[in-house]
């Protein structure tokens, strides 16, 4: 398993959700951007370097995109890393972005918690 | 010596769990997989039964209910997967876990707050479940239930906070 290539994917994604949240109102982009940090300390940490961020397009419905997307990728990433620390690391990354899936629906005037399986691959 | 109680039994396994799963740098390596699998079954089975007894009191409860049933099946399925067979469900609130118990025993007023410490439980349970599953396709399904508690517990923090 290419420990750095998943780590790389889960901070492309994370990039993705805090880019999306600019002028979104709320702590949201805050929470993207500490999640940024965390994922591009282990990236660092296993030998890798993190990339740029992509752009992309921004606002309440693009950031839930974002973070939908986001907690798929980490949900797919803790069948990848068996490593206990990563495995912390995506359970924090998991929580918060779930918690920023249910805020930005709440936003939406959408049910909050619409499955009993976010994340689960599509 | 006095005899365990079927109810002091439940009890001392669910907090078996709790301990080891709170505690995991001390526990980790004595616990197995199916073990860590029971005990996450119980505590849904345990939810879903304490959201039941407290439906009436707010239509997210019915939601939820239903979700912590959802999570009880897909961890019964990872159970069969393991070898193990499903143990009988709790019909009784004696049966469950005390944080549960607390829940189904609230009204309307005691709900919102019992509600949230249930989750909050489950979310740390877990985080730490998921650093002591050591099959891919078990842990995915423990990552995806821990994202839907985490999912529960913002909109309970959100009410309870009044925002």
């Amino acid at each position: 398993m290419d420990v750095g290539a998943v780590l790389s994917e889960q901070l492309r994604a994370t990039q993705a959700v805090a880019a999306a949240y600019s002028g979104v109102p709320g702590e949201g982009r805050v929470n993207a951007q500490r999640r940024v940090d965390r994922l591009e300390q282990a990236l660092r940490d296993a030998g890798g370097t993190p990339k740029a961020a992509p752009s992309g397009a921004t606002g309440v419905e693009a950031a839930l995109a974002a973070e939908q997307a986001a907690l798929r990728a980490h949900v797919a990433a803790v069948g990848q890393l068996e490593n206990a620390a990563y495995r912390e690391l995506l359970a924090g990354l998991i929580t918060e972005a779930a918690a920023g899936e249910s805020a930005l629906l709440t936003v939406l005037k959408r049910p909050a918690a619409p499955f009993a399986f976010p994340g689960q691959p599509v | 010596m006095k005899p365990l109680s079927r109810r002091s039994a439940l009890r001392a396994g669910g907090a078996a769990l709790a301990a080891s799963l709170f505690a995991p740098s001390l526990a980790r390596g004595a616990t197995d997989e199916g073990g860590l699998l029971l005990g996450l079954w119980r505590r849904e089975m345990g939810a879903s039964l304490a959201y039941d007894r407290v439906a009436h009191t707010d239509p997210l409860f019915v939601t939820l209910r239903g979700h912590e049933a959802d999570h009880a099946a897909a961890i019964a399925t990872e159970l069969a997967a393991v070898g193990l067979g499903t143990p009988r469900p709790p019909k009784w609130v004696s049966e469950i876990d005390v944080t549960a118990e607390r829940l189904a025993r609230s009204d309307a007023k005691t709900a919102p707050a019992a509600a949230l410490a249930l989750e909050e439980e489950l979310v740390t349970l877990y985080r730490n479940a998921l650093t002591a599953l050591p099959d891919s396709k078990i842990a995915m399904t423990a990552a995806t239930i821990l994202a839907s508690h985490s999912q529960h517990l913002l909109i309970l923090q959100r009410q309870t906070d009044g925002g």
